[in-house]
């Protein structure tokens, strides 16, 4: 009897113990396996922070140091930061500058405008031919630049317009982009039809009525436009290469992505360090980085949604 | 009773939404019509000068010759027709072998890197789907290097692969690993430049994450209860379900790929092509015959031969898309 009840003790201790042994090996296993998430989290973050690092820490370098030439480092022996990022700004950094604010500015301005008038249209127009256009619109987005680039070139060519500023601003002034006119649309179709039907009955007019009730409640469309047009324009390249080049006449008018690539990557005479190269980099991707930080929220979502959309 | 059911069906009976719209349109005045046209009439004007017209004269373009030099325009103002003919795709399909390494090149590096890109953002997706504090950091770092502007990532990568005085080889030597000639060599240039899209992952991954945020959980937690493991959780429900955005980024992934200039030429300099056209990217052809060559017509036939592969492509995607997922009865 006595025995039997012992024996029956001992049983159920033990289970109690292995009942405590697992479910502690699997709060352990939780642990380790949260542990190694954040590791891989934290290893693949300095594999994507690499370039920045690496452009960060050249530009600060001395003059042979970024070179090479006496051993390569990733560290920087010394640091020289504004000797270094004094020199980024000379006359042609400082007029690459002004011309890309002037195509960023001017189409900041533009495209959203555009881009609203034109998705208030589709969005609430009353005509047969809408769904046509918005079809032909959209599908323009499938057309491969390569096909329009020669003849238009050749039209801005004949307005004497190539070799400016004017090949990247005029094209946004006609809608300002088929996914900124979907997405406006699609927010107009999400206000109430009520409000601008309201103020019709007032007897105000169609522009009226966008420009003062429905243009106000697009502000979080535009916003999203609006970041999204300054980052694109103030990263092209391949647009400002095709019209405006690297001729006589038309240096005057490069873009600082365009500027950057003749200075230093079709090397000139002037032979300029890497840590000045560096500098004027991280100086150009400063202000998109920002903005990105600022406004990843929005600009995510927007990258979903005309991905998703499509 | 009765009455006020015959009144509720009379009611929805009643002519739909639509049709009263149609009635309403047809009484509404042309003025408004117009009206409410000139809203659009920006991108209708738009898609005319900058999609329709250089669609079809660029198709008009590649039957003739131009003048070389700076000044030249497609020439038939000069000499009129006569220099009218298939010369220019005669050249493309026989005679220019630089096209042939151009395709070969552009269709190695999209068949490497678009498949090879959408698994490993799948995987990176997957990670940033776990639910850890602080994941949203991880979220913006991963996304980070897409935003640097083009000319400054060729800046940045053809200094950290130069052969001589480049961080790579030097990484390489430190791990005690042969060192290599990068962007120098015919073999390792393109290569090289595949590897430095392994650091724009981040975009198609923001792709993955919203497409695995859409994957029901309840249908998760279900297949749990079935027993079925992590693995096959996820090639039987959460790969399934993100076939629309694998299907779109195969797409934008082939078609960007065959549209792909910019960033080999600011990789790369001087010498756009790569040594021994390791790097001639079929969109750098036409760039190089337009605007280093001026030779306009022949750009043109490039680029509309281009056009056909890509819509063939597209369209064969779309073909063969039984295998996408986009929901329930839709």
């Amino acid at each position: 009897m006595e025995k039997a009840s012992i024996f029956k003790r001992i049983r159920k201790a033990l289970t109690n113990c292995r009942l405590y042994l697992t479910a502690n090996r699997a709060r352990g296993l939780k642990l380790v396996k949260k542990g190694l998430t954040y590791c891989l989290l934290c290893l693949l973050a300095l594999f994507f922070l690499f370039p920045f690092l690496f452009m960060f820490f050249k530009s600060v370098m001395g003059d042979l140091e970024s070179y090479g030439s006496m051993g390569v480092h990733f560290f920087p022996q010394e640091w020289h930061f504004l000797k270094n990022y004094g020199a980024v700004f000379d006359v042609e950094f400082l007029r690459y500058f002004r011309n890309t604010l002037i195509v960023v500015v001017c189409n900041m301005v533009i495209i959203p405008l555009a881009a609203c008038l034109c998705g208030y249209g589709f969005a609430r127009g009353k005509f047969k031919s809408k769904g046509f256009w918005f079809t032909v619109a959209l599908s323009t987005i499938m057309l491969p630049g390569a096909v329009t680039q020669v003849p238009v070139y050749v039209m801005f060519r004949r307005f004497g317009l190539t070799g400016t500023l004017a090949p990247l601003i005029v094209p946004g002034i006609f809608g300002g982009g088929a996914l900124n006119i979907f997405l406006a649309r699609q927010f107009v179709r999400s206000i109430p039809k009520e409000m601008d039907e309201a103020a019709t009955i007032d007897g105000a007019g169609k522009f009226t009525i966008f420009w003062r009730i429905v243009f106000p409640l697009l502000k979080p469309i535009v916003i999203y436009i609006v970041i999204n047009t300054f980052m694109s324009n103030w990263r092209d390249f391949d647009s400002a290469l095709v019209y405006i080049g690297n001729t006589f006449s038309s240096k005057k008018w490069q873009t600082l992505a365009l500027g950057i690539y003749y200075k230093f990557l079709i090397r000139g005479t002037t032979d300029i360090y890497p840590n000045v190269q560096m500098a004027t980099g991280v100086i150009t991707v400063l202000p998109i980085a920002v903005l990105f930080l600022v406004f990843q929220r929005q600009l995510i979502e927007g990258v979903v949604m005309t991905g998703l959309k499509d | 009773m009765t009455e006020q059911i015959a009144s509720i069906v009379a009611e929805e009976q009643a002519p739909p939404a639509g049709r009263r719209n149609k009635t309403q349109l047809k009484r509404r005045s042309l003025l408004d019509r117009l009206g409410w046209f000139a809203f659009i009439l920006p991108v209708v004007l738009g898609v005319l000068i900058f999609s329709f017209y250089p669609m079809v004269i660029s198709l008009y373009y590649s039957f003739f010759k131009t003048y070389t030099g700076t000044t030249n325009m497609p020439s038939f103002y000069v000499n009129g027709f006569l220099n009218f003919g298939v010369f220019n795709y005669k050249k493309l399909f026989t005679l220019d072998s630089e096209v042939w390494i151009a395709l070969r090149v552009t269709f190695t590096y999209a068949i490497v890197v678009v498949p090879l890109s959408l698994v490993l953002s799948f995987l990176v997706a997957l990670l940033l789907n776990s639910q850890v504090k602080g994941i949203g950091v991880f979220r913006v770092i991963y996304y980070l290097p897409v935003i640097i502007p083009t000319t400054i990532s060729g800046l940045l990568w053809a200094d950290f692969f130069d052969a001589r005085f480049g961080l790579a080889n030097n990484i390489l030597a430190s791990l005690r690993l042969p060192e290599s000639r990068f962007l120098t060599s015919a073999q390792t240039a393109l290569p090289t430049f595949m590897a430095m899209q392994l650091w724009t992952l981040g975009a198609s991954m923001i792709l993955w994450l919203s497409a695995l945020k859409n994957v029901p959980q309840s249908l998760i937690e279900s297949a749990k209860l079935d027993g079925a493991g992590p693995l096959r959780r996820l090639w039987k429900i959460i790969v399934p379900m993100c076939t629309p955005i694998l299907f779109y980024n195969l797409i934008t992934g082939i078609i960007g790929a065959l549209q792909l200039y910019g960033p080999v030429m600011t990789l790369m300099g001087q010498n756009g092509a790569g040594p021994d056209n390791a790097l001639l990217f079929y969109a750098y052809k036409i760039y190089g015959t337009a605007f280093a060559d001026w030779n306009m017509g022949y750009a043109c036939a490039l680029a509309w031969f281009l056009f056909v592969i890509i819509a063939a492509l597209t369209a064969l995607i779309f073909r063969t898309n039984k295998w996408v997922y986009y929901g329930d009865g839709e």
